[in-house]
C-alpha cells in the first residue's frame, strides 16, 4: 500500500517537474517572441526618422513614398520571419515533449508491472516451496495417521505442479521476448488433447466444476505443448476469479466457418476498462499486496501469444447472467485430418 | 507439558494448503487455532475473541497484514504479532516491525524455528501480562 502511495508521489513529482519545464520552455519562446517583436518596431521607427531626415536629399516625393514602402515591406519580412521561426520552434518543443511524455510514461508503467512481478513472483515460487517444505516436515516430525499423511502428500504435489506450471510460464515468456520460441506444429487431435488436458486438470483442481463441451474429431495443426499450456492457464484463471463450487465450461465447435473455442466462468466478471489490457505481459488488476486471486501476470499474456502463433484470435467478453467468456476463434477453418 | 499449552492463535494465511498444514502442526503442538484467509475476517476474529498471538501473513486480499497489524495497535490491542511472509528483504521486515510486529519469519521456513518462536513470543507475554499485574510474586511461579 505504501509502495503504491509513494509510486504515486513520484509520478505526480515527475510529472509537476514535467509541466513546469514545458511552460518555462513555452513562456520563453513567447518572451522572445515578444522582444523580437519590438525590436523590429524600433528599427523600423529608426528607419523611418532617417528617412524623414533625408528627405530634403531626395529629389522627388515618389522616391519617399517608394522608400517608406520598402521600409514597411521589410518590417513585415521581419515580422513574418520571427513569427515562422517561432510557430516551427513551438511545433517543435510541442512534440519532442510529447514524446518525451509518452517515453517516461511507458518507462514508469513497465518499472510498476516489472515491480508488481516481481512481487507476484515471490509469493508464487516461495509460497508453493513453503508448502511443500512444511508439509515434508510435518511428515518427518509426526506419526500421522494415513488420511492425513495422504492429504499432506497430495496437497505437496498440486504445489509442485503449480511451481512446474509458473516456471513453465517464465520460461516461455522469457523465449517470446527473445522471439526464440517457433511451436512445433504438428497435425494434432485438438478434440482429444483438450479433452485430456481438461481430465488432468480435473484431477488437480476440485474446487471448482470444470465442465467440457467438446466437438470430437477436430483437428488442427498445432503445438502440443503450447496447446495444453494455453488451456491450463485459461482454466487457472478462471479458477482463481470465480467462486469455489461454480461451473467452468470449456467448449469447442464450430460456427459457421470458424472453428471456436471458449472457456467461461461465473466469476466477477471484468470491468471493461480492464478488458484491453489484461493481455498485456505483467499486467495484474489491482494492488499486488491485497489482490484476491494470486498469479504472474504471465499467463493471459502468454495464452494470446500461443494463439497469434497459431493463426487465431483471443477476445474476452461477458459471460450472461455472470462472469467472463475467453473466445478463441481460428476464421475460415477448414477441417484438417488427424 | 509446555507453557503455552492451549495458548489460543489467530492464524491468517490464504494459502488454503499452508494453511491446513500450518493448523495441524500448532494443533499437534497443544494450541486452539482458529484460522482465517483474510485481513477483514482477522479483524473481526480479533474483535470478538481473545488470542494469545496472532501469526499474520503480508499479502492478503481485501486488507493487507501490515494494516490488519496496524488497526490491531490502534485499538491498544498488544497481542503479539508474528508476520510470516514471503517478503524477505530488510526493507519489508523493519516495515512490519514498525507496523507493531514483534517478530518476522520468511517463507519457506523451518518449523521448528517457527514453533520455537512461536512458545517464546507466547511466554514472554504471558510472564510479562502476570507481571505487570501481580508486581509481587514471580511470574514464572504463577505460571
Amino acid at each position: 500500500m505504501k509502495k503504491s502511495s509513494s509510486a504515486l508521489q513520484g509520478k505526480k513529482v515527475i510529472t509537476g517537474i514535467y509541466v513546469f519545464v514545458l511552460v518555462y520552455t513555452v513562456l520563453q519562446l513567447v518572451w522572445w517572441g515578444v522582444l523580437l517583436h519590438q525590436q523590429s518596431k524600433e528599427i523600423a521607427h529608426y528607419e523611418q526618422m532617417e528617412l524623414t531626415h533625408q528627405m530634403h536629399q531626395l529629389s522627388e516625393p515618389s522616391q519617399f513614398m517608394q522608400e517608406m514602402q520598402r521600409l514597411h515591406h521589410e518590417e513585415r519580412m521581419r515580422t513574418l520571419k520571427y513569427i515562422g521561426e517561432g510557430t516551427i520552434f513551438l511545433i517543435i518543443i510541442l512534440a519532442g515533449a510529447s514524446m518525451v511524455y509518452r517515453a517516461v510514461w511507458k518507462q514508469m508503467r513497465l518499472q510498476q508491472q516489472q515491480q508488481n512481478f516481481m512481487m507476484a513472483v515471490t509469493h508464487e515460487l516461495k509460497s508453493p516451496i513453503a508448502i511443500a517444505k512444511l508439509n515434508l516436515e510435518t511428515l518427518r516430525k509426526h506419526r500421522l495417521d494415513e488420511e492425513k499423511q495422504r492429504r499432506l502428500l497430495d496437497a505437496t504435489i498440486r504445489e509442485t505442479n503449480r511451481l512446474d506450471q509458473l516456471c513453465n510460464n517464465i520460461l516461455l515468456a522469457s523465449q517470446f521476448e527473445h522471439e526464440k520460441s517457433q511451436p512445433f506444429l504438428e497435425p494434432l487431435d485438438f478434440s482429444q488433447v483438450l479433452t485430456q488436458a481438461l481430465n488432468e486438470l480435473r484431477d488437480r483442481i476440485h474446487s471448482h466444476d470444470i465442465v467440457a463441451d467438446i466437438e470430437p474429431g477436430i483437428g488442427l495443426e498445432a503445438d502440443k505443448f503450447m496447446i495444453t499450456l494455453m488451456l491450463n492457464n485459461l482454466v487457472e484463471n478462471a479458477v482463481k476469479y470465480a467462486p469455489k463450487g461454480t461451473e467452468i465450461v470449456v467448449s469447442l465447435g464450430l460456427e459457421q466457418n470458424d472453428l471456436l473455442m471458449r472457456v467461461c466462468d461465473q466469476g466477477e466478471g471484468i470491468p471493461q476498462e480492464e478488458k484491453g489490457k489484461i493481455f498485456m505481459k505483467f499486467y495484474r488488476i489491482g494492488n499486488e499486496n491485497t489482490r484476491k486471486s494470486k498469479g504472474s501476470g504471465l499467463g493471459l499474456y502468454l495464452t494470446r501469444k500461443i494463439v497469434e502463433q497459431h493463426g487465431g484470435t483471443i477476445a474476452v467478453n461477458d459471460n450472461l447472467p455472470k462472469g467472463t467468456c475467453f473466445e478463441i476463434r481460428w476464421q475460415d477453418y477448414s477441417p484438417q485430418t488427424v | 507439558m509446555k507453557e503455552a499449552t492451549k495458548a489460543s492463535i489467530l492464524l491468517v494465511e490464504d494459502e488454503e494448503n499452508l494453511q491446513e498444514a500450518l493448523k495441524l502442526n500448532l494443533e499437534l503442538e497443544g494450541y486452539e487455532v482458529t484460522a482465517v484467509d483474510n485481513g477483514t475476517s482477522a479483524l473481526k476474529a480479533v474483535k470478538n475473541e481473545y488470542f494469545d498471538l496472532i501469526i499474520l501473513d503480508i499479502m492478503l486480499p481485501e486488507m493487507d497484514g501490515l494494516a490488519v497489524c496496524e488497526n490491531i495497535r490502534i485499538q491498544n490491542n498488544e497481542v503479539p504479532i508474528l508476520f510470516l511472509s514471503a517478503k524477505n528483504s530488510s526493507a519489508d521486515r523493519v516495515l512490519g516491525l514498525k507496523k507493531g510486529g514483534d517478530d518476522y519469519m520468511t517463507k519457506p521456513f523451518n518449523l521448528e524455528e517457527l514453533l520455537l518462536r512461536v512458545e517464546k513470543l507466547i511466554v514472554k507475554t504471558k510472564r510479562f501480562r502476570i507481571k505487570t499485574a501481580y508486581p509481587m510474586c514471580t511470574a514464572s511461579a504463577i505460571i
